[in-house]
């Protein structure tokens, strides 16, 4: 989504579901995954007629509930999508206004830009990269897009994207999706119902969109979908990206990933460009790479004064160095830069991902591994091979509630097979040599703590029980283990020890010596480095060493009240709705970033002239302009401001007369919505093209290429074909478990709900290979096998693609060796083959062959 | 500034006690005999947050507490009222979180704690087929050993890039982290900022997988 | 005081269960667990540590497509509940809201409740030697709180309160049902048995659902509680150590196994 809105999140939130006329819930099984939702979707059905779509290989628990459902075979999204494209500008049920002032619909695209045969202009197929210097907009001697308003001209994204999406007519799309057209067209016909001015549709989303070998083209997909009808930006639509992590959203804002440090921004590498503080924020700081500036004072001039195609990002120097200022305190002075060296450097030309981090394992390149709550063996890609990886490790540290497959992956139990086969490898404790260190840690009501949910809601949770036994709160393990680190390295000279030497972490409470979790919470926050207190939102932090803030976009989470006390606003628990037309926005309640926008890109919910609501829908404007208000109280004489029951997400000054004043998607460069995805912001493609998964029943269809061709193939020879393999498997959880199930499996109730590890099979599936409903059956593909029992079931039915019928199975996810209900992981299974940009896993789409056991 | 424990919580009581009243939706009066008495009258009960999937219900924690206000043991969890997510709705998941700690034994129907929690540090040295229990510090201080050992052999400080350029990286290959969706922001936080101070670049969470 | 009821609505049931693990939550029970056999569905009844279970229903209509219906199934607490009258030692009774609640302390195992309610709702739990059912929270329903499944169901399928004004928006909700692309939705536990305090609006008829469309209380069982109970209950607990009660009970299963088997066919079975 960040290259379509700038942001990756979930734009509107679980409860503002409710505010919907109709749903397309693709990629995802609300119901069982997030069933809190259907709460929501329920009212939006009840109180505004609202139409459920479901869209899904398998019939599900959200299926049954819904207005519509529609099959399709795993991994053909984009088709399915496309076609939605296409059915929009044809019948011309887009939103113009809204497409004319809020995408760059209307941008000239350069003319070297092309797209033949399943591939863009740029392709290398030697390093399977693209370069992607053609996929830009045409500028002017300024550096500024040309546009046509009137969205004619041939070279216009608009013309281009109909273009581009002419081929995905019905008969093709269902001919590669194996959605009876019936189906499909009801679907084209009621979602695109959305794109009236006075309707609005919102997409959820889950794993079943990002897990594939196209899945950040997949949300391109909803994204063009969404900017055409109108649907971004106000209540009841948007993009719900269903995040399935209590705090995932959290764990990537706090960069718990290579590619990111805390805030989004983009890691520094080896480059020259981020060779040191000045180059690495003119490359991070869009608009920056070519200003004329070499040291910070010049940049804080410029950026004081403006640059073109910036965005709100401008003020990323302040987010970095408040950021340094944070973690090495007194060391990171503007002397040394901050302390930016200390940062560590990836290498540009490695990846780092989950696939690759394994990979490098399995060679043998790393000693040590910390596992947080994560359980590899059961939910990685390829789990024989990560399990086989493991054993190059000399350390592992893993801390965990339980001791769970991953922390026994040496036991004589975790090189159980349910047939021997050559690939996978036999191995007892004996041929293990890695040390493990297994740390109890405290359940979550066991200690205290913010958490953000999917709707970027950080909540604050309480203690309500103690610690089972030794365990502790996972903050008092990592505080200890960061004190005994910088004890090993005290009294350190080696300047590559500094990073820790420095390092400040000085979170004693007052009681004892465990953490207190404020002092954390307002480092994380931020704060002023000579008074200590909080600063109060990420408008107010520099870049002069004057506030440290360990992640800018928490950065006014935290407040000094009027009487002088100091509220940690996730504890907020005043639960009215602040909506005055009943939006259920409950602003008062804990805090969201950012600044406790609910709604991000809320400007599209009032038409261009910032006042009139979109005809027929005044009840759903967030915001509106406001030229008698104030933007800030201490300058009266600035009139005007943006104002609404959301916080706008926008800067509140911009008035009508700048040129920003109808450019909503502040993140971005251009400020509009990228229907057409520029430059390096896609690595394969500007817009979504159907690919077939990395392994696929079938020939290309809609062009002639089989596999993105910007994906990373890591190992050619575990790629199954369909001569051996005819059957489409796929993964999902249930609601009964969650992720690798440690934390459910665990659990005797939800044990009892579901036992026992299943794969779902057709009637017609099950007829041709004789399996009985309830029995046991050995499921295979190219990485290994698995025992699992049948269920048989009218809910997953055979596709008919391209004139072949071809079976699809689907089994659960969670399942391992350990805890009350066990079972062989499916991952066994799952191919090491990911996203050409996000690099998720492909669990979604591969080719398997089942039998009985 | 003060920001201390104390006074954060007393705004968590006040908040909290708020509940008891919420909860009631019937005003009844007779109670009649042969009906248990109530659990959980008079408890206060504690907010918190599931730790499954992200929608970000509400759950209450009721907890009985001895007269010094020491913890005893788990009552009862289910969803928080006040909460405007999930206004006092739990899934199966959400209902279930009393089992995350305590369950109710299937041969007696007794309360204990679950037995498949961890409740002391384990180790297995090389080459073992079993577990041996260790305290704390043994173990936080044997990793941090660990940690310096391999940092120590493997860490880049310069290296020459693409360009030839020589440039300082500070990064160090051979320790990688998975994990820590799980994890409150304060410790994912914390775990960001140790892991990079490490040189860690092999460093992924869930959101990925 | 007012009869109270729970409203279950299975057209917004989503069967994530939250109900039946909410009750083993309140109603302190350990976990059932069992294999799986080739549904979801996770006991095939309810049983002696299990209150509440989620039933799931698999079908397929040429024109419709496939189905799953899901049902919550516990004690009915009928308005008039052949188990009060049933049972030998008196260890059933009505709470002041209308539940039916059971006594441990009075019973003595027999199962005759079993055999005699037109859903064999109340379960033996062999651990006590004791039969054992849903309250309908009782305890917490007399200090003005709902049941804990109604309390935790996150979509709003189950609700609780005055049986007269569930009774009205069950009516309100059938006729938005049968005009909204369920044409046989129906209201179940109005009328059946003389009332029940668990109300269910149906997207099908009852037996789609595995609900006997006309429930009657057994023709044995009445004769039995009419005539010869009242007159010779001491025979009973007399009669549970010999052989003669095994002779009535086998005798009484039989017969309602008979009803049951031919009356309401499940079409396609569980899933």
């Amino acid at each position: 989504m960040s290259p379509s809105f700038g942001r990756g999140v979930m734009t509107n939130h679980i409860v503002d579901m409710k505010n919907t006329d109709c749903a397309l819930i693709m990629g995802s099984n609300v119901a069982e995954n997030h069933p809190i939702s259907m709460k929501w979707l329920f009212k939006a059905k009840e109180n505004r007629g609202a139409k459920l779509i479901h869209v899904d290989p398998r019939f599900t628990r959200t299926s049954a509930r819904a207005d519509l459902y529609a099959p399709l075979r795993s991994g053909t999204d984009i088709a399915f999508l496309g076609g939605m494209v296409k059915y929009i500008l044809d019948n011309e049920l887009y939103h113009k206004d809204y497409v004319v002032n809020y995408t760059n619909a209307a941008f000239l695209i350069d003319d070297k830009y092309g797209f033949k045969d399943g591939l863009f202009t740029g392709y290398d197929p030697a390093t399977r990269k693209y370069d992607t210097a053609t996929w830009d907009y045409k500028k002017d001697d300024q550096g500024m897009a040309l546009t046509d308003p009137t969205l004619q001209d041939p070279r216009c994204v608009f013309q281009l994207m109909k273009k581009h999406y002419s081929r995905y007519d019905i008969d093709t799309v269902c001919s590669i999706t194996g959605t009876p057209k019936d189906k499909y067209l009801e679907v084209l016909d009621t979602f695109c119902a959305t794109g009236k001015p006075d309707k609005t549709g919102c997409i959820i989303y889950a794993m079943g969109i990002t897990q594939h070998t196209v899945g950040a083209q997949n949300i391109r997909a909803f994204s063009i979908v969404q900017l055409l009808l109108g649907n971004m930006g106000r209540p009841g639509g948007g993009i719900n990206a269903m995040r399935g992590e209590n705090n995932v959203q959290g764990a990537t804002d706090m960069a718990l990933l290579f590619h990111i440090i805390p805030g989004y921004i983009d890691s520094p590498m080896n480059t020259t460009a981020n060779k040191d503080l000045i180059s690495f924020l003119k490359a991070v700081t869009p608009g920056a790479a070519k200003l004329p500036v070499t040291n910070l004072e010049e940049l804080r001039a410029a950026v004081k004064e403006g640059f073109p195609n910036s965005g709100f990002k401008i003020n990323t120097s302040k987010w970095v160095v408040s950021m340094l200022k944070a973690w090495w305190g007194e060391a990171a002075k503007p002397e040394n830069n901050f302390a930016y060296d200390y940062l560590p450097k990836r290498d540009e030309k490695k990846n780092y991902s989950h696939i690759a981090i394994f990979e490098a394992m399995h060679k043998g390149e790393i000693d040590g591994l910390f596992v947080s709550g994560s359980n590899p063996v059961v939910g990685g890609p390829n789990a024989n091979k990560e399990q086989e990886a493991m054993c190059n490790l000399k350390w592992m540290v893993s801390c965990d509630l339980w001791l769970n497959e991953t922390a026994e992956f040496w036991t004589y139990q975790a090189w159980e097979r349910p047939v021997k086969n050559e690939k996978v490898a036999e191995k007892t404790p004996a041929d293990i040599q890695t040390e493990v260190f297994f740390l109890p840690a405290a359940a979550v009501y066991e200690k205290e703590g913010t958490a953000a949910q999917t709707g970027r809601w950080v909540q604050y949770r309480w203690k309500g029980a103690d610690p089972v036994g030794e365990s502790k709160p996972d903050l008092d393990i990592i505080y200890d283990l960061g004190k005994a680190i910088k004890k090993a390295y005290a009294g350190s000279k080696r300047i590559e020890d500094e990073p820790i030497v420095n390092l400040t972490w000085d979170y004693e409470s007052k009681h004892g010596p465990e953490p207190d979790i404020m002092k954390v919470a307002l480092e994380l926050c931020g704060y002023d480095t000579k008074t200590k207190a909080p600063v109060e939102g990420f408008a107010k932090l520099t870049d002069d060493g004057a506030t440290a803030c360990g992640c800018w976009v928490y950065c006014g989470a935290m407040t000094t009240l009027p009487d002088g006390t100091v509220q940690y606003k996730p504890q907020k628990r005043d639960n009215k709705d602040n909506s005055k037309t009943g939006l259920g926005l409950f602003s008062n309640w804990a805090w969201c970033w950012p600044m406790n926008r609910r709604i991000v890109y809320n400007r599209c919910s009032v038409q261009p002239d910032g006042v009139t609501p979109w005809p027929g829908d005044a009840e759903r404007q967030l915001v509106r302009w406001d030229p008698l208000a104030l933007s800030d109280p201490t300058k009266p004489e600035l009139l005007g401001s943006w104002v609404g029951d959301d916080v706008p997400d926008f800067l509140k000054p911009t008035s009508p007369d700048k040129p920003a004043f109808t450019s909503p998607f502040i993140m971005r460069a251009d400020g509009k919505g990228g229907l057409f995805a520029t430059k390096t912001l896609m690595k394969d493609g500007p817009f979504p093209e159907h690919y077939e998964p990395w392994e696929s029943p079938t020939a290309p269809i809609i062009n002639k290429i089989a596999l993105n061709p910007a994906a990373k193939v890591w190992a050619p020879d575990e790629q199954g074909t369909s001569d051996k393999y005819p059957i489409i498997g796929t993964t999902y959880r249930v609601v009964e478990h969650w992720q690798t199930g440690a934390l459910t499996r665990n659990l005797p109730w939800l044990a009892e709900l579901m036992p026992n590890m299943i794969v779902e099979i057709s009637e017609e599936l099950a007829k041709e290979k004789k399996i009985k409903n309830g029995g046991e059956v050995i499921v295979s593909t190219m990485r290994g096998d698995i025992k699992a029992l049948a269920c048989v079931t009218k809910r997953f039915k055979p596709f008919n693609v391209n004139g072949k019928t071809v079976h699809e199975i689907g089994m659960l996810w969670q399942y391992g060796f350990k805890g009350y209900a066990t079972g062989d992981p499916a991952n066994r299974l799952t191919p090491h083959i990911g996203d050409a940009n996000a690099m998720c896993p492909e669990y979604k789409a591969w080719l398997c062959d089942i039998r009985r056991a | 500034m003060k920001v201390t424990r104390r006074e954060f919580l007393k705004v968590t009581g006040a908040t909290a006690a708020s509940f008891a009243v919420l909860d009631l939706g019937f005003n009844m009066q007779a109670t009649a005999a042969g009906i248990k008495e109530l659990r959980i009258k008079n408890v206060t009960p504690t907010p918190t947050v599931c730790p499954y999937c992200a929608s970000g219900c509400g759950l209450v924690v009721y907890s009985e507490k001895d007269s010094a206000g020491k913890f005893v043991k788990l009552l009862s969890v289910h969803g928080d009222p006040d909460n405007p997510i999930n206004q006092g709705g739990a899934c199966a998941k959400g209902a279930a979180m009393f089992n995350l700690r305590e369950i109710y034994n299937e041969a007696t129907g007794e309360q204990e704690i679950n037995p498949k929690r961890v409740q002391k540090p384990m180790y297995r040295a090389p080459g073992s087929d079993k577990w041996e229990e260790k305290d704390w510090d043994w173990m936080v201080e044997t990793i941090a050993k660990r940690v310096k050992e391999t940092r120590d052999k493997s860490f880049i400080h310069k290296e020459k890039n693409a360009d030839g350029n020589e440039v300082i990286v500070n990064r160090n290959e051979r320790i990688a982290h998975v994990g820590g969706s799980g994890l409150d922001n304060e410790e994912a936080y914390l775990l960001s900022k140790l892991m990079r101070s490490l040189g860690v670049v092999y460093l992924e969470t869930q959101a990925r997988i | 005081m007012a009869n109270k009821a729970n409203l279950y609505d299975v057209s917004r049931c989503t069967a994530c269960r939250g109900c039946q693990v909410a009750c083993k939550d309140w109603n302190q029970l350990p976990a059932v667990i069992e294999p799986f056999t080739g549904s979801y569905q996770t006991h095939e009844d309810t049983n002696g540590d299990t209150f509440t279970i989620i039933k799931f229903f698999e079908s397929e209509d040429p024109v419709t497509g496939v189905h799953w219906n899901f049902i919550k199934r516990s004690c009915m607490h009928c308005l008039d509940a052949e188990c009060v009258k049933a049972c030998p030692q008196g260890a059933y009774m009505k709470s002041p809201s209308g539940a039916t609640i059971h006594d441990p302390e009075k019973c003595i195992g027999c199962q005759y409740c079993t055999y005699a309610c037109p859903f064999e709702i109340p379960k033996y739990r062999k651990r006590e030697d004791k039969i054992s059912k849903c309250t309908l929270c009782a305890d917490r329903v007399e200090e003005g709180l709902t049941p804990a499944c109604a309390r935790t169901c996150p979509s709003g399928a189950l609700t609780f309160g005055d049986r007269n004004e569930l009774l009205q928006q069950a009516e309100a909700r059938v006729k938005y049902l049968r005009k909204n692309g369920f044409p046989r939705a129906t209201i179940y536990g109005k009328l059946e048995l003389g009332g029940l305090n668990n109300i269910f609006v149906l997207t099908d008829t009852p037996d789609k659902f595995d609900l006997p469309v006309n429930p009657q209380p057994s023709a044995t069982i009445g004769f039995w509680q009419n005539w010869v109970q009242p007159y010779f209950g001491w025979l009973i607990p007399l009669a549970l150590a010999g052989s003669a009660m095994s002779f009535v009970t086998t005798r009484l299963l039989a017969n309602k196994q008979g009803e049951h088997g031919h009356d309401h066919p499940v079409e396609g079975g569980h899933e």
